[in-house]
């Protein structure tokens, strides 16, 4: 908008001073073209009139040679006096036709030349006349003759007649000088008149030979001196086609004065010089008295030399002078534009945004990222107000925010960034942007206008946003997230870092991160930045540090290299999970784990005594009690007489005893096996069928007591059958043994729960005290004497079945109200299965290590 | 120690020859007052340890039997262990094996039909049922021993 444009006023009246340059020179050309057509015919009239002037002067001093000679003749009679008068005779006939021709174009004077041809011849016989007369009539004739008044009047008539022409052809010169002289007075008027039109056009500084450039100024040597060459030598033949005007040797060296000047104005100091020089040369052999010479002998023309010599000079440090003067301002204007020019390539290549306001608020410059952001064309906006094209909001409230360059015209100082700010494009579209604004003051302070920059932050809030995140994730992070640089030197410490080294990141930026290593163990920290620098990764790498506190710690060590933008690595960054934690829990686990080894190792020792202690209670102590029982009664067999009654009875207690003796171990290796006697796989039981066998096998029983054994469909599971006949036969017996007043009353029920089977034995029998219900479950404990039956193994078996499955056993019962047995499985039973699994591999354990036994 | 070879009024009966494998002098007392008390007339081969017997079975060193007796509870090699053997001995093939033990145990019973014993008895613990189910024991047991075989093997020995 700054820059000039084609058909900018500027331009145009550039152009029409050339015009009007051009006009007025060429109207010069044309009037000096016609005053020089002109004056030349002037010139020729001129000449041709002092021809005839020239030529009726001989004729007359021809004739009065002629009648001098004549007379002299008469008188004397001599001949030699004759010599005038043939000398003139000779000659008139000629200068006659001269003058005839010269007079020849004027029809005027043809009478007068027929007049003057007769009077001539008139004259010419006369003189013949007298001459012969003298001759031959002697002097007093002719005398006679002479005196008569037709002789005189002749040649007084012939004189008229040539003052007539005289005077005629000398009006015609008058004229001629008239014409020459309005000539030149055309050419001065015209030449002032160019020179004021010239003189106004540069006045008003419309100067059609000013360069616009201060190169222009430069021109080259050749170009400056040829023209001052070139100059002179115009001069020179400007001068002599002036002759004629002014005379051949009149001002030789004034019109030098111009090419000087030209020299100077064109070419500069030197150029002028030389002009001055060539002008004297020219002036001085060319013009200067006496011409042909260098030579100058008169003494205006010297004082001339001297003046073109000392004004030329005088001119050349003119013009230098204000050819430098010009350079410099045309220097300055140049720099002054170059900055201009400058400033706004640099603001329209800026990458922010940039709009510019005058004082008013208006825009008068906006650049393409302003208007492309804008969503505006700059005719769209230029001389607007800065309101109506730049609509910015608060981006959280949404409400109008005056702009910055308005606050700045209002203020007056620079408006920095504001936050939130959003630019309402013209189509509607939201950006957001950081803005700033900054008055443009004049030399003085005043407030010119302003200069707006904003940018589009989309991008930045974006990453902006990302890298919140990512500090957020950072800082949040439990593990310690650092950095260092090549140097090991702290430059980034996260949360996690201070929570996990106790140091705080003020204390631990900028310092050496070798502070960490633990003393124990060699400081590792060169050797990862070793790796680092060839662009490896250390991950997981275990250590342990120190922290603030003096402790160590655990920890695992990812290390990986921190690139530039230019995949230079930097630094390190390191993520280091303090896992002391899980290293004491892992040894804990280690310790626990070789604890529970040792236990199991034991336990199953444990167990193999126990098979061993079962096995040893099946046979090897049945065997000597079956030997105590076998040879009692052979004593008393074989030896009859010699034992008395007592002796029987002592026998018979001795058997009761070992029978007692073998019931309990039969019953103790029952419950042993439980827990063992497995080489079959667990298979599908079903518990109906269980439920059958044990009717069957207590048949007796419940026909005896007449009891009623009911039961619910059962269901399937998961084991050996033998443990659940064991487990149904033991709680129904119990039912039958311990029975009430009443015939019992069996039933069997079971419940579904969430994960397992609830198993119920209910009966009317006498019921349990609170305070056994713990007891009945232990090992060979009895509520009751030897009056009811049994080891009292029948419901530890029970219980040992029922948690070999993973269930639990317990009793609900009230004294006298009878007594409910519950029992619970696990739905699914691969618990048990592993669990058999287990003791199965100790049973076989057993059986592998029995042969070695005695 | 074999006694009376042959019950007084009772002659007819051929000698059973009776391998037994048990440490127990005790428990052979017994057995022998079981086989009398079913008048059966027997030769006693004794062997007190598995190992013992095992290697005179190998041998050959001893006459083929009628039927064997083993204990299980033996010294230094258990009873399945002789068993085993006798079931791999050719020339003891056909010879009815029984199992004396005082264990009831299921496993040693599903064990000893897994060899293929022909008589699993258990030692009851009273004199009399000893007696009873001992002797029905071994005779059931020669019942199954070829009558015609076993006179052979009489013949050949004496």
């Amino acid at each position: 908008m700054l820059r000039d444009t084609p058909g900018s006023p500027r331009r145009l009246s550039y152009t029409v001073t050339l015009g009007v340059a051009a006009i007025v020179l060429l109207g010069m050309v044309g009037v000096s073209y016609h005053e020089w057509r002109q004056y030349s015919r002037a010139n020729a009239d001129a000449a041709r009139t002092r021809e005839i002037h020239d030529s009726v002067d001989a004729l007359l001093f021809s004739l009065i040679d002629a009648e001098t000679g004549q007379r002299g003749f008469l008188l004397t009679g001599e001949d030699r006096y004759l010599e005038p008068y043939n000398r003139a005779i000779q000659e008139i006939p000629g200068e006659l036709a001269h003058l005839k021709g010269l007079l020849a174009t004027r029809p005027d004077e043809s009478e007068n030349v027929a007049r003057l041809e007769s009077l001539v011849d008139q004259k010419l016989t006369e003189l013949r006349q007298t001459i012969d007369l003298r001759r031959t009539n002697g002097v007093q004739q002719a005398l006679s003759l002479v005196l008569s008044s037709h002789d005189k009047r002749v040649m007084d008539e012939i004189r008229a007649l040539g003052s007539e022409i005289h005077g005629r052809e000398s009006s015609t010169e008058g004229q001629a000088s008239a014409g020459e002289k309005a000539a030149a007075g055309a050419t001065l008027l015209a030449t002032i008149a160019g020179s004021l039109v010239l003189f106004f056009l540069f006045a008003f500084r419309l100067d059609p030979f000013a360069s616009p450039q201060p190169q222009a100024w430069r021109r080259s040597w050749p170009l400056r001196y040829g023209a001052a060459v070139l100059a002179v030598v115009a001069i020179t033949l400007l001068r002599a086609a002036l002759t004629p005007l002014i005379g051949r040797t009149n001002l030789p060296f004034t019109l030098f004065f111009c090419a000087v000047a030209f020299a100077a104005w064109f070419g500069g100091f030197r150029p002028a010089v030389l002009s001055i020089a060539l002008s004297l040369l020219a002036g001085s052999y060319f013009f200067a008295e006496p011409a042909g010479s260098f030579r100058v002998n008169g003494r205006d023309d010297q004082v001339a030399m001297l003046m073109i010599i000392v004004v030329g000079f005088g001119m050349a440090l003119l013009s230098r002078a204000q050819r430098s003067a010009v350079d410099h301002a045309m220097s300055a204007e140049n720099s002054e534009r170059n900055l201009r020019q400058r400033f706004e390539t640099t603001l329209a290549s800026i990458g922010d945004a940039v709009i510019v306001t005058d004082a008013a608020g208006r825009v008068t410059f906006a650049n393409k990222i302003a208007l492309s952001l804008m969503r505006r064309t700059e005719s769209e906006i230029a001389g607007k107000s800065l309101d109506e094209a730049f609509r910015i909001i608060n981006e959280l409230t949404r409400v109008p925010v005056e702009s910055p360059a308005a606050r700045v015209l209002r203020e007056g100082g620079i408006v920095g960034l504001a936050n939130h700010t959003v630019l309402i494009a013209s189509d509607g579209t939201e950006v957001p942007i950081d803005d700033s604004a900054a008055p443009i003051r004049a030399a003085d302070g005043s407030v010119q206008g302003t200069v707006m920059v904003f940018r589009d932050v989309t991008a930045r809030r974006r990453a902006e946003a990302t890298s919140r995140l990512l500090a957020s994730i950072v800082e949040s992070s439990d593990d310690a997230i650092t950095s260092v640089d090549l140097n090991g030197v702290v430059t980034s410490w996260n949360k996690g870092a201070e929570r996990t080294f106790g140091y705080l990141a003020g204390e631990m930026i900028g310092r050496p991160i070798s502070s960490l290593a633990a003393p124990e163990t060699a400081d590792d920290f060169p050797r990862i930045l070793e790796e680092i620098k060839k662009g490896e990764r250390t991950e997981y790498y275990e250590t342990v540090r120190r922290t603030k506190r003096g402790e160590l710690i655990n920890v695992l060590v990812t290390a990986s290299p921190v690139r530039d933008a230019t995949e230079r690595i930097v630094g390190v960054s390191r993520i280091t999970r303090d896992i002391t934690e899980r290293v004491r829990a892992a040894e804990r686990v280690a310790q626990l784990n070789a604890d529970l080894q040792n236990t199991v190792q034991s336990l199953a020792l444990a167990n193999r005594d126990l098979e061993r202690f079962a096995f040893v209670a099946s046979h090897d102590l049945q065997e000597p009690l079956r030997m105590i029982t076998a040879y009692a009664q052979l004593l008393v067999k074989n030896y009859p007489a010699q034992g008395d009654q007592e002796a029987t009875t002592f026998v018979g207690n001795i058997v009761d005893g070992t029978r007692r003796m073998r019931e309990l171990l039969g019953d103790l290796l029952a419950y042993s096996e439980i827990g063992a006697r497995l080489e079959d796989p667990p298979e599908a039981v079903d518990l109906n069928q269980v439920m059958e066998s044990v009717r069957q096998n207590l048949k007796a029983s419940i026909d005896e007591n007449r009891a009623l054994v009911i039961s619910d469909r059962l269901p399937t599971v998961r084991g050996h059958q033998s443990h659940f006949i064991q487990l149904f036969q033991n709680l129904i017996g119990n039912a039958l043994k311990y029975k009430g007043d009443d015939p019992p009353r069996i039933q069997v029920t079971v419940q579904e729960a969430d994960s397992h089977l609830r198993f119920a034995v209910s009966d009317n029998g006498i019921g349990i005290a609170p305070e056994d219900r713990e007891k009945i479950f232990e090992v060979f404990r009895r509520l009751h004497g030897k009056d009811v039956a049994g080891t009292g193994i029948g419901l530890a078996i029970c219980q040992r079945v029922v948690e070999r499955y993973a269930g639990r056993i317990w009793v609900e019962s009230q004294v006298g109200q009878g007594s409910m047995f519950v029992f619970t499985l696990p739905k699914t039973l691969p618990l048990a299965a592993q669990a058999s699994q287990g003791v199965e591999r100790l049973a076989r354990l057993r059986v592998q290590g029995q042969p070695g036994q005695n | 120690m074999p006694r009376d070879r042959e019950v007084p009024g009772k002659e007819v009966k051929p000698v059973a020859r009776i391998l037994l494998i048990d440490d127990n002098t005790a428990d052979v007392l017994l057995l022998e007052k079981a086989l009398q008390a079913h008048d059966i007339s027997y030769e006693l081969i004794r062997y007190l340890d598995g190992e013992n017997a095992m290697r005179a079975l190998a041998q050959g060193h001893t006459a083929v039997p009628d039927v064997i007796l083993v204990d299980l509870n033996l010294p230094r090699r258990d009873g399945f262990d002789v068993l085993s053997a006798v079931r791999k001995t050719p020339r003891l093939a056909g010879v009815p094996v029984g199992v004396l033990t005082s264990s009831n145990a299921a496993k040693d019973r599903n064990r000893a039909a897994l060899i293929g014993v022909e008589k699993y008895i258990c030692k009851p613990p009273t004199l009399d049922e000893f007696i009873n189910e001992v002797g029905r024991g071994v005779q059931e047991l020669l019942l199954m021993s070829a009558p015609g075989d076993a006179s052979a093997e009489n013949s050949r020995l004496s």
